[in-house]
């Protein structure tokens, strides 16, 4: 079974006078497109718009061609669906295994016994084992956030929602989650929101850049990549004409049109086409 | 998902991280059989003990799946129960100390009590009071379900708690339990109006709409007319008429931005 295939058109979302997504189609099928932008650009509105927790102002959404504003098709969207709010909206107060458990119950994941199982399978999937009986205020940013993570991989969804995933998690956890949600997309249609171009975008099948609402670039990774060439540049000094940022110890990468004084090429990473789409508008 | 057959568990199976749990008897050898039975016992052992709250519930029969969002309701805390049997000593407390004649002695416990349930509702429900709230709203339980479940555990635990100080309070005969029906007409009201506005905004609203109107009708007649055979009447065709309008929104609290 692969995972559904989404298709939006000219959907639009507006917060009272002010249009914060606009977008005229979008396609996206089993494997995971990563949605890149600023902050503010979108990203969070466009994954609530998919995990059916908001309706669009304007336009369609299907997935697998079921209406999410049909309340019986929305109903079979959800029951395939497992979503990580950009605030993970964890209860204190409660523990790690009867938060799991909650959710387990909202998804209508029974009896208690399966539950426990899928909850012993996830916990070990983020790296949680053995934290059932914390309570989640007692846990770290990085904990919590794998915990989130935890509860949408609950009841195996083959339609994954994840809002910034990696936000607050280590190095280590950086690159199992990404290798795990990589190994999701393989059946799965995964939507990802980052900032982790390199870390994250760069293994999924497609990207969306969003600019103020509205699409800069659909595609493959490496062709964001490719919008960076033949403007990317390492140097040891900055230069104040192109964006440029640390990458070690006196070294810079700059992406800019021309050579800055010194500067030698380089080849361009997806996080360098991202900052060439949003930076310099190419 | 009862059947988690899905393509996250063909995704982990060519990544050689698929739920063993999920193989069927066909699907597996003796030995990895026995792997999966010590599996399912370290899950069970790894399974924290249920609360009494659950394990009472479940000796109640209730279902296996509404125990957990009955547990998790944010009102059913200690210091939510606590404030509300506080409340209530202090209202029984006042009533058998009153200097008042009969009904009059129970008049403030009668105008606070339809109050707590309706207060405990409003804070059930909803992103303000939530932290899980819209992770509920994405999972495929329909948010009157769950506003349902929660609201009606909470209107039930209150009730016995008011129940209990009734019992308590001296005076009043049968005038004791009058709080009853309007407290289900003020609690089906808010819910109602929960479909359009805040739960706090809409439970807000109906308070002061009870308390202007008690003040009116005990001016206008006396303590006994404000909590008469008239107003129990209006109460319980209020108490369905917010039921049936509950139901026929009830969609509305499937979207997270259904408050304007």
């Amino acid at each position: 079974m692969n995972g559904p295939h989404l298709v939006s058109r000219e959907i639009g979302h507006d917060f009272g006078p002010k249009n914060v997504l606009d977008l005229d189609h979008l396609s996206m099928s089993r494997g995971a497109t990563a949605i890149l932008g600023p902050n503010g650009s979108g990203k969070s509105t466009l994954l609530r718009l998919l995990a059916t927790v908001t309706s669009p102002t304007r336009g369609t959404i299907r997935v697998d061609g079921l209406d999410p504003t049909d309340g019986i098709e929305r109903t079979a969207i959800r029951r395939r669906l497992g979503y990580l709010a950009q605030d993970s909206g964890l209860p204190g107060r409660m523990r790690v295994h009867e938060y799991l458990n909650y959710v387990g119950a909202l998804k209508e994941i029974g009896p208690t016994r399966l539950r426990n199982r899928w909850i012993h399978w996830t916990l070990q999937q983020v790296g949680l084992e053995g934290k059932g009986t914390s309570r989640i205020r007692s846990l770290s940013g990085g904990m919590q956030r794998r915990l989130g993570i935890a509860q949408a991989l609950l009841g195996g969804p083959d339609l994954l929602v994840l809002d910034e995933p990696l936000t607050s998690l280590d190095a280590e956890f950086r690159g199992r989650i990404a290798t795990l949600i990589a190994e999701l997309a393989q059946s799965a249609t995964v939507v990802v929101a980052t900032h982790h171009a390199d870390e994250l975008a760069a293994l999924c099948d497609r990207a969306v850049v969003l600019l103020e609402g509205r699409a800069a670039f659909q595609g493959h990774p490496q062709e964001l990549a490719q919008r960076a060439d033949g403007a990317t540049w390492e140097t040891s000094t900055p230069d104040p004409s192109a964006r440029c940022r640390a990458v070690g110890p006196g070294r810079y990468r700059c992406i800019g049109s021309s050579r800055p004084p010194g500067a030698i090429p380089a080849a361009p990473s997806v996080a360098d086409g991202y900052i060439a789409i949003t930076q310099l508008g190419r | 998902m009862n059947t988690p057959v899905t393509g996250l568990e063909t995704a982990l199976t060519r990544a050689g991280r698929r739920p063993r749990f999920l193989a069927g008897r066909d699907q597996t050898n003796q030995p990895e059989r026995t792997e999966l039975n010590f599996a399912a016992i370290e899950a069970e052992l790894d399974a924290p003990r249920p609360s009494r709250l659950a394990r009472l519930l479940a000796r109640l029969g209730v279902d296996d799946r509404t125990i957990p969002l009955i547990t998790a309701t944010p009102a059913l805390r200690f210091s939510w129960l606590g404030s509300v049997s506080l409340a209530i000593l202090f209202a029984v407390n006042a009533a058998n100390t009153s200097n008042a004649v009969d009904i009059d002695r129970i008049a403030a416990f009668l105008t606070i009590a339809p109050l707590i349930p309706l207060l405990g509702v409003a804070m059930a429900f909803g992103p303000a009071v939530d932290p899980t709230h819209e992770t509920a709203v994405a999972a495929p339980t329909d948010g009157f379900r769950l506003f349902l479940v929660r609201g009606l555990t909470v209107v039930a635990a209150s009730s016995a708690i008011m129940l209990v100080g009734s019992a308590f309070v001296g005076s009043g005969g049968y005038y004791r339990l009058a709080w009853l029906l309007p407290a289900l007409a003020v609690t089906s009201l808010s819910l109602a109006l929960s479909t359009r506005f805040d739960p706090r905004v809409a439970a807000g609203a109906v308070a002061s709409g009870w308390l202007i109107l008690v003040m009116a009708l005990t001016n206008a007649t006396d303590t006994a007319g404000a909590f008469g055979a008239a107003v129990q009447i209006g109460s319980a065709a209020v108490a369905i008429a917010g039921a049936v309008a509950f139901g026929r929104r009830r969609r509305r609290l499937d979207h997270l931005s259904v408050y304007p």
